[in-house]
């Protein structure tokens, strides 16, 4: 924001309206509002004439889909355009809208349960396989049940819409924001596996990483007969990103979109410790009780709940250096 | 997928950004709502003659600066003291605000919130009374137990700080 250089009163009166305006943005956002607002120009465009150059304008738009875009889709009601593109436009459009439709269909779905296989490099041990349990319901809520580790035993993580939450089979359940959860994990090197948040996946991979559909597929999932043609899109990495994965590959369901698999694949060097792919592949649509996604939905009601972000942060049971289960 | 769609898409993306800068130029009363409607069917009127390569937001707050000339030519009363240069001036500090990480407007504005945070009790009591409990001055005044003019006063210099902390930030951020 550049200073004026000259003040002058009418300056200063239009400092005090931009500030108000901002703090009743900020302070009390009004969605009914902006959405009626929104809904107003709709309409009114409706009696307008299309611009002309407006459809022949769609071709300059750029192939690699802008956030903004990815913001609207997600903001509801665009899945049925979003299915239209994928069967119309080029093939780096096609893999972005693919990749839209599913991200779209996370969000807006119920509970889907997913098994997670990390495999992890560890400077000593080598290559290890870490088996996870995850259950994503819509944009907000997961639940991920990590395997036995010394001596928390086996840890639930999960998120939903209020706060983050880490229920270790033995200790206390911690409660925070999801900086404070994951910082509170990464601390203690308590979990080997990323916390895969599928929707963020997605929308990286529809924002950092260059596209193409791959050959259409048949997925069967694990220890069923549920069959389905998959669409596949592999995305490539565009620039360097610390700790992200350099390709991620998409299998997403051709009639729903839904994800049917997904792996992401480091490529690192053999004495560099972290996860070198990580394969999430769906195993159903599992009915959960209704605190599933809460912390209260894993430990009894005995358990000592202690908050994040209270200043009594507990001291932990120490990580042990080796905790690759 | 159709123009009206990925105009659809344009407006969802700025309409807090595009709110706010008309609020900045005419003050928040009814009048920016009309200023918002003729600001996006002007832009959907130009969609041809927009650039495709530059960003959306400086060009639709270009165009409702037009469409608040205009007014003010026209003689609305409302309408207070905003020429061309403080239009403009109000549309460089969205442009500073829009270069904050975030992925929608809302998020841009978290240094806002941190100075809010900060600010000290008795300004950021008042700011949230009036601001997020969208209590009127008298209101506010019975519930501190001050006068009316004292609780104008806390708000404006609260604004003030407001303003300076957010300029610090930016330029912090700039650096």
């Amino acid at each position: 924001m550049k200073d004026p250089t000259e003040h002058s009163e009418e300056r200063d009166e239009a400092d005090s309206r931009l500030m108000d305006a901002l703090l009743a943005l900020v302070l009390r956002p009004d969605p009914a509002g902006r959405e009626e607002r929104i809904q107003r120009v709709m309409a009114s465009l409706e009696a307008s004439p299309t611009p002309a150059q407006a459809q022949t304008a769609r071709s300059r738009w750029p192939s690699r889909v802008p956030r903004r875009w990815i913001s609207l889709a997600l903001a509801g009601g665009v899945l049925a355009m979003i299915a239209w593109w994928i069967q119309s436009a080029s093939p780096s459009q096609r893999a972005q809208a693919m990749v839209l439709q599913s991200l779209a269909v996370v969000r807006s779905s119920g509970c889907r349960e997913y098994r997670m296989t990390a495999v992890i490099q560890h400077p000593v041990l080598g290559q290890r396989e870490v088996v996870s349990q995850l259950f994503v319901d819509g944009e907000q809520d997961f639940a991920l049940r990590h395997p036995p580790i010394f001596p928390l035993g086996v840890i639930w993580i999960g998120k939903n819409d209020r706060q983050a939450w880490v229920v270790p089979e033995r200790g206390p359940v911690l409660v925070g924001d999801q900086q404070r959860v994951e910082r509170w994990l990464a601390d203690r090197k308590a979990v080997t596996t990323p916390l895969l948040h599928l929707p963020t996946v997605l929308q990286r991979m529809a924002e950092r990483y260059v596209l193409e559909p791959l050959e259409d597929t048949v997925w069967q999932a694990a220890g069923s007969d549920d069959r389905r043609r998959c669409r596949r899109v592999l995305g490539q990495l565009s620039e360097a990103q610390p700790a992200a994965p350099q390709t991620v590959e998409l299998w997403a369901d051709a009639e729903t979109g839904s994800v049917c698999r997904l792996i992401l694949s480091w490529h690192r060097a053999a004495e560099t410790p972290g996860p070198i792919q990580i394969t999430v592949e769906l195993l159903g649509q599992p009915k959960v009780p209704a605190d599933w996604f809460e912390h209260t939905g894993h430990h009894g009601p005995e358990r000592r709940v202690i908050s994040l972000e209270s200043d009594r942060i507990p001291v932990p049971a120490r990580a042990p250096r080796d905790n690759i289960p | 997928m159709d123009a009206q769609s990925l105009f659809e898409i344009l407006v969802r993306e700025h309409a807090d950004m595009l709110t706010a800068y008309i609020h900045s130029a005419v003050g928040r009363t009814a009048l920016a709502d009309d200023v918002f409607q003729e600001t996006l069917l002007t832009a959907w009127r130009r969609l041809d003659v927009y650039d495709k390569q530059r960003p959306f937001g400086p060009w639709l707050r270009g165009i409702a600066a037009r469409v608040v000339l205009s007014l003010r030519r026209q003689g609305a009363r409302e309408i207070p003291s905003c020429g061309e240069e403080t239009l403009e001036y109000l549309s460089d500090r969205f442009a500073d605000l829009e270069h904050q990480p975030g992925d929608s407007f809302q998020d841009k504005l978290d240094i806002l919130r941190d100075c809010v945070e900060h600010l000290p009790d008795q300004y950021r009591t008042p700011v949230r009374l009036h601001y997020a409990d969208e209590l009127g001055v008298s209101e506010m005044a019975q519930r501190l137990g001050v006068a009316v003019e004292a609780v104008k006063k806390r708000l404006q210099r609260a604004r003030s700080r407001l303003l300076e902390c957010v300029n610090r930030k930016l330029a912090a951020a700039g650096n």
